[in-house]
């Protein structure tokens, strides 16, 4: 014969699992939103102005971090020139030789560099990189986007932070090479042909 | 049953689409605003349930709009949860001082911010 008390104390251990589930689900929910925003941030624009933007809201406000710096790779693949930056000094890195320092080395060899704790507050130069990531079109490397310090409540990076910055490493790039190649064009969309 | 409403004042298209995503998936029903001003205006116009104010915006800051909200007679009860992407003691105190009911850090926790916003207004 199964108690009042025993009852009482399944109900609870019920309603505690089913708090966890729904939390569970709603991280996943807010995970996937993450990454679909992200996507459409980036394809939403046809100038590169706002491709610039997108990319730096989505690592401010998804990612955790008002500190970071976009690279393009110069035709001849031998410097980085930067596109845009915020949260740090400009100055030092208006343009770097492919294989210089971690940035350098991303765009020579096309592979994220990645410090999942984040660079300490305290850091400089190199050290304050929390993660460099080439901007790829197959194995062609179009430039780089370097996050330093996050936010000082973000501990570091998570699975979905990964996820965030992988997504950007293709889609960036092609966005960027769209806003590229609609300049270029004769008749962009909306003007008759 | 009547949806809540909730008003999202955000300079950043990312952080409003994805907390517009998160609410309206929630069942609440959702109004955006892309500065303090517009917030004052639209918490004026359509009476939310609750507002969600980024601290940093153009014209008018998030403090500054929550200092507002806190005049006026239609909105001076309206609950406030302020986003900020610093954590630290004196930005949240800053929130408190001029009126919110609550704050939350960028990057938006979604289950966090489901859980402010219930223990505000409810489901």
């Amino acid at each position: 014969m199964v108690t009042q008390q025993e009852l009482e104390t399944e109900n609870q251990t019920l309603r505690s699992q089913i708090e966890s589930m729904k939390t569970a689900a709603e991280e996943q929910m807010a995970n996937m939103a993450s990454l679909y925003i992200a996507v459409n941030s980036l394809h939403a624009a046809l100038d590169r102005t706002s491709v610039l933007a997108s990319v730096q809201d989505v690592v401010t406000t998804l990612i955790g971090s008002e500190e970071m710096a976009i690279f393009e790779t110069d035709p001849e693949q031998r410097r980085l020139k930067l596109l845009a930056s915020q949260g740090i000094e400009p100055g030092h890195y208006q343009e770097i030789c492919l294989g210089d320092g971690l940035i350098g080395k991303a765009a020579k060899t096309g592979e994220a560099v990645i410090r999942p704790d984040g660079a300490s507050a305290e850091a400089v130069g190199d050290e304050a990189i929390t993660a460099c990531i080439p901007m790829k079109i197959g194995q062609r490397v179009l430039g780089v986007i370097a996050v330093f310090r996050l936010l000082p409540h973000k501990g570091g990076l998570n699975s979905v932070d990964l996820d965030l910055l992988d997504l950007l490493s293709t889609h960036a790039a092609v966005a960027l090479l769209f806003t590229r190649l609609y300049g270029e064009m004769d008749h962009p969309i909306g003007v008759p042909l | 049953m009547t949806r809540k409403k909730i008003l999202l004042a955000d300079d950043s298209a990312t952080a409003l689409t994805m907390e517009r995503t998160l609410l309206s998936r929630s069942d609440y029903d959702v109004v955006v605003a892309r500065d303090g001003r517009e917030a004052i205006k639209q918490a004026v116009d359509e009476n939310p349930d609750l507002i969600i104010l980024d601290v940093v915006m153009p014209n008018m800051d998030g403090f500054e709009a929550c200092r507002e909200l806190r005049k006026l007679e239609p909105t001076r009860d309206i609950p406030v949860i302020m986003v900020t992407t610093r954590g630290e003691g004196h930005h949240v105190e800053n929130g408190f001082e001029v009126g919110c009911n609550d704050y939350v850090t960028k990057p938006i926790n979604g289950p966090e911010l489901l859980s402010k916003v219930r223990n505000l207004i409810g489901e």
